[in-house]
């Protein structure tokens, strides 16, 4: 009931955000690069050629309405269409849009169980060369950009060292059906093996390459929480009834501890989309923010904006989840969330 | 009568010597804080040298005319040797000469950017919390919560890529994308601050609202600012190589690092270091960076 009407606050207000958004990239995609009439049909087009191009996109009304005509249309899953692909954006957006979310999924899945592991590793060696080492590696990975990271991959596995696959989602001579779309289920589903495991290896790169440098940076807050909460009377009190430290350590103070690498880590995983832009381009991942930046590149308004309002629908959920699941976690912010502040 | 002079002049002097003795009293403590971590002094050495390379880049580089329009077919595609330290181009450009020029356009758009985002940004933050819950406030940090609700990256890609790509445009895209975390930051303090008895006390004696929010309240913000600010000269310089390297940023011939780590990657692996090279570069600078902003966190925090 509780979290209930926390989770409805966050979506009211979720909405507002993206209303501004949808201006904001109504401003950025359409105002700022000038007449998307005659960009769209070139500088030597004929004036009279324009000038009936912006009767047909309703481009002679005033800018307000232009917001609203194209806030219903995106409304309705119409972005327009885009000046490379010549299809309709909302097409290019569903065939891409899950290997992206594929990627980021799985890249969340490793920085969550790595940064967790090594979190926990680094406070019961404080101080001692797993810890250090640990340190040394947060220092130096987030120094590193994951599109340097993705290119020193792409050299070493790719050239010196192949052993995986740093091209594409799946080996040409495997044929998945579409079902889920993300590669590894759908060749499960299929029966197929053999592809599954092709599809795995092909994850592999593209998702340590955008994953790794949070991942140590959030083994570091892991880390920093647990040390903190170790200190705390309840761990005293339940190390003076002679509970085993195993057991202290599992149960009583991973999840307290949980708390800050949790939020940190949610909005490290909704910055991925972001990220993936450089990473999908590297590895010729066929998702959508290869296709997002392929679009900016061709000017491709259209598609630009699409994009980026998919994307930032995503984030917005993405960072609504993680509220949740620290919610569900922290009692604290649950039940102030409710009474307001 | 000459002896009272005598004295008065000797007070005077050693006032002023103790001026100057308070003076670096305060810096050697600040640099013992600052010195206590050792990967703070790497941090400084890494940022004074590169800032060096960057100032002195056409007295110190070995082929200044290479950071430009410049083609020598003979010596293309050279290995990393003696005559070109870190190798050649495929159209004969020297590597080091290229990656000392691509320091300035990093740190020329680091400071310009920070140096509009952060004043922008704090200040906006600072109304707000000094307007804590009323209109003002809920404009402010709704649009905020806005410029924040897409991925960074993916705003500043957008706007560099609207407009025509060059350094100037990139600058406006990290700017457009870097000041709602400043007001975010400081709108945090600046409510709080607001509602602490100096400042109630100010208001009842009559202060102006300007005196208020920049004499007040401003100054207990202004620690986690520089803080934030040291910290992100390294991010900064992380967006901008990202931006170049898809072709967002400073055009060719004029080199960025990003745009030498993607032209390199072409060449892969035959001409392998100009893309490892500048991909090395920019881990040591951010790296310098990174740790020069962790020393001034600790320097701020312990001598707070």
């Amino acid at each position: 009931m509780r979290i209930g009407s926390f989770i409805l606050r966050r979506l009211l207000l979720s909405i507002f955000v993206l209303i501004g958004l949808s201006i904001l990239i109504f401003i950025i995609a359409r105002i700022v690069p000038g007449d998307p009439a005659r960009l769209a049909l070139g500088p030597r087009a004929p004036v009279e050629v324009v000038e009936r191009l912006r009767k047909e996109l309703q481009l002679d009304k005033s800018l307000p309405v232009q917001y609203w005509i194209w806030l219903t249309n995106a409304l309705h899953g119409d972005f327009g269409k885009s000046l490379v692909s010549k299809r309709p954006v909302i097409e290019d957006i569903k065939e891409y849009l899950l290997a992206t979310l594929e990627l980021v999924f799985f890249a969340a899945i490793f920085m969550v169980f790595f940064a967790t592991l090594l979190g926990i590793l680094a406070a019961r060696n404080k101080d001692r060369w797993a810890d250090n080492l640990i340190r040394m590696f947060a220092y130096i990975g987030v120094s590193i950009p994951a599109f340097v990271l993705a290119i020193f991959f792409v050299l070493i596995f790719g050239y010196t060292w192949p052993i995986l696959p740093v091209l594409s989602r799946l080996s040409p001579q495997f044929d998945v059906p579409r079902v889920t779309g993300f590669m590894i289920f759908d060749s499960l589903f299929a029966g197929n093996l053999n592809a599954a495991w092709n599809a795995f290896t092909h994850l592999i790169l593209p998702v340590v390459a955008l994953a790794l440098a949070g991942t140590f940076q959030e083994a570091r807050i892991m880390r920093a929480a647990m040390l903190d909460n170790l200190t705390k009377d309840f761990i005293a009190a339940e190390k003076g009834y002679g509970i085993p430290e195993r057991i202290i350590m599992f149960k009583y103070l991973l999840k307290p501890s949980m708390i800050a690498p949790l939020s940190v880590m949610g909005m490290d995983i909704a910055a991925m989309m972001g990220i993936a832009f450089l990473v999908e381009l590297i590895f010729n991942w066929p998702g959508l923010s290869r296709y997002g930046i392929n679009a900016m590149l061709y000017k491709d308004l259209n598609a630009i904006s699409g994009t980026v309002m998919i994307i930032g629908v995503g984030f917005t959920l993405a960072n609504i989840v993680v509220d949740v699941i620290v919610a569900l976690v922290d009692p604290r912010i649950r039940l102030a969330g409710v009474s307001g502040e | 009568m000459d002896n009272k002079e005598f004295r008065i002049a000797t007070i005077e002097k050693s006032r002023e010597e103790g001026k100057w003795h308070r003076f670096w009293d305060m810096i050697s403590r600040h640099w013992y804080h600052f010195s206590y971590n050792k990967l703070s002094i790497l941090g400084i050495s890494i940022v004074v040298l590169v800032i060096l390379l960057a100032i002195l880049a056409p007295c110190i580089a070995p082929y200044p005319a290479h950071a430009g329009p410049f083609v020598d077919f003979i010596n293309a595609g050279q290995p990393p040797g003696v005559k070109y330290w870190l190798g050649t181009d495929p159209i004969g450009r020297d590597i080091f000469t290229r990656i000392i020029f691509a320091f300035r356009g990093a740190l020329v758009m680091s400071i310009v950017v920070l140096a509009i985002a952060v004043p922008v940004g704090s200040l906006l933050g600072l109304i707000a919390g000094f307007y804590y819950k009323t209109i003002i406030d809920t404009i402010i940090m709704r649009i905020s919560d806005v410029f924040l609700s897409i991925p960074p990256l993916v705003l500043a890609l957008s706007v560099a890529a609207v407009l025509k790509p060059n350094l100037m445009n990139s600058m406006i895209a990290l700017t457009v994308m870097w000041w709602p975390w400043y007001t975010r930051l400081v709108y945090g303090m600046a409510s709080s601050v607001s509602n602490e008895y100096f400042v109630i006390a100010a208001d009842l004696t009559g202060a102006s609202k300007f005196h208020i929010l920049f004499r007040e309240i401003l100054p207990n913000c202004l620690s986690p600012v520089f803080t934030k600010m040291a910290l992100d000269v390294g991010w900064v310089i992380i967006f901008s190589a990202s931006l170049s390297f898809v072709g967002l940023g400073e055009q060719p011939p004029t080199p960025a690092l990003g745009q030498m780590v993607s032209d390199g990657a072409k060449y892969l692996p035959e001409l392998w270091w100009m893309c490892i090279f500048p991909a090395l570069a920019i881990i040591v600078m951010i790296l310098g960076f990174n740790l020069f902003g962790d020393g001034i966190r600790d320097m701020l925090q312990s001598s707070r």
